[in-house]
């Protein structure tokens, strides 16, 4: 479905949408479904998209003169600009719409195989920039694998499918993001800078404060540069935690990443023992992207 | 013929800035804000207090007019003295944040948050003005 990414670009996955950007276009995340790719902080091209089981050309019709009515525009179902009927070749039921000044503004399209609308919308449509967004747009998709990959800004992680979006922070010198599986509750953490965070604390006592559980037993690993944590508590204790409303079981894990300058913790919580395959499959994919590297990576 | 009529309040209409034109403004410093550089490199910035003149004039009653005006003082982290450093008056605020996330290993969405945060705090205090400049939408 996707066309093939070229090297100046970059891959940006979010909440099971993957898209390549120009290298020197930022993502932001302003929603979880929302995404506002920008460069030199002026906004290029935002997309927002949902999961739509019902993707009849009616429905279609009415959720784009939904959003349309929203921003004051006219819909037009043809006479595309022509940087964008690469679009229409490669997703179904493209609708345009265009402002009251006739300026062309966005438009909404469908992956019928992936069931997934998306809006996208275009602040400055210029000639040049159109040509840009048509490309970005081409190589959109939504994979449903075994594992869904988060990329965006400087970390990557990749996690089974069956974890689902909760919560995420983009707050100071602390990326969060956090997801539940069932009766699991997982929380990544990126935090930085790192020696300065490590001048005031040592490893153990970030990773005490991340789980939020004083009582976690730790384990330094053997580099020096990480450590793993666990609470395993006796059936009265767990009784106890649950009396509470606080998951008995936790299991955490932080590192050092000397060359970013950054720590990275991964912390599960669970009502019942977690199996350690997945949290150490999970550590061993969560890293941060080198600035130079990332779009050699991608090609 | 209503005797009290009630007052409404003028309806403002007062636009805010959207976040392209925030970040295209220079921070300057306040000229009332006299500031040094610690031994340890921060920064420490004494600022004059707003007192109510009501109060000012009241204390000038009792001491004629011999009391300073009161002052207060605050320090800066490293980080935070880095950043008031470089308000210069010809950087604007994204070309900061996009120094301070090359300095500190930030992303530019983290390092944005704590700028933003930082000038919106010494704002607060009147420490520093924004200048607007002209945004460039091309």
């Amino acid at each position: 479905m996707s066309a093939e990414p070229d090297k100046n670009k970059r891959l940006v996955a979010w909440n099971g949408v993957y898209i390549h950007i120009p290298a020197d276009w930022d993502a932001r995340v302003s929603g979880p479904r929302h995404l506002v790719f920008e460069k030199d902080f002026q906004p290029q091209l935002q997309i927002r998209w949902e999961k739509s089981v019902n993707c009849s050309p009616g429905f279609l019709q009415e959720k784009l003169t939904h959003y349309a009515g929203r921003m004051g525009s006219l819909v037009t179902k043809d006479n595309y600009p022509a940087e964008l009927h690469k679009l229409k070749d490669t997703f179904d039921l493209l609708s345009c719409y265009r402002g009251e000044s006739g300026m062309f503004e966005g438009g909404i399209f469908v992956c019928t195989a992936r069931q997934i609308l998306v809006l996208f919308q275009l602040p400055c449509p210029d000639p040049p920039l159109l040509k840009e967004v048509g490309d970005c747009l081409a190589t959109l998709s939504s994979r449903t694998h075994a594992e869904i990959l988060w990329r965006i800004q400087d970390f990557s992680l990749a996690i089974p499918v069956s974890y689902l979006l909760k919560d995420y922070t983009f707050a100071a010198g602390l990326t969060r993001l956090s997801f539940y599986s069932s009766d699991l509750f997982l929380q990544t953490c990126t935090l930085g800078p790192a020696d300065s965070r490590l001048d005031r604390q040592s490893l153990e006592e970030i990773l005490v404060t991340l789980s939020d559980t004083p009582e976690l037993n730790i384990v330094a690993g053997k580099d020096g540069n990480s450590c793993e944590g666990h609470r395993t508590p006796t059936i009265l204790k767990q009784i106890f935690f649950r009396l509470r409303r606080e998951k008995p079981f936790i299991w955490a894990r932080i590192w050092h990443d000397a060359a970013s300058n950054r720590l990275l913790a991964v912390v599960f919580s669970s009502n019942r023992p977690i199996p350690l395959t997945t949290p150490q499959k999970i550590c061993g994919q969560y890293e941060i992207i080198q600035k130079e590297n990332s779009t050699k990576e991608n090609s | 013929m209503k005797l009290f009529r009630k007052k409404t309040a003028p309806k403002r209409t007062v636009k805010g800035l959207t976040r392209t034109e925030a970040l295209a403004g220079v921070p300057m410093r306040s000229p009332s804000a006299t500031w040094k550089v610690l031994e340890d490199g921060n920064i420490l910035i004494e600022y004059p207090l707003n007192i109510k003149p009501f109060f000012i004039q009241l204390a000038n009653r009792f001491t004629r007019g011999q009391v300073p005006r009161p002052t207060k003082k605050l320090q800066l982290d490293s980080m935070g003295s880095r950043v008031w450093q470089m308000f210069d008056g010809e950087k604007e605020v994204r070309t900061i944040i996009r120094e301070v996330s090359n300095q500190s290993g930030l992303s530019l969405q983290e390092a944005e948050i704590s700028v933003t945060t930082f000038l919106r705090e010494l704002g607060r205090r009147g420490l520093i003005l924004i200048h607007q400049a002209a945004v460039d939408h091309a």
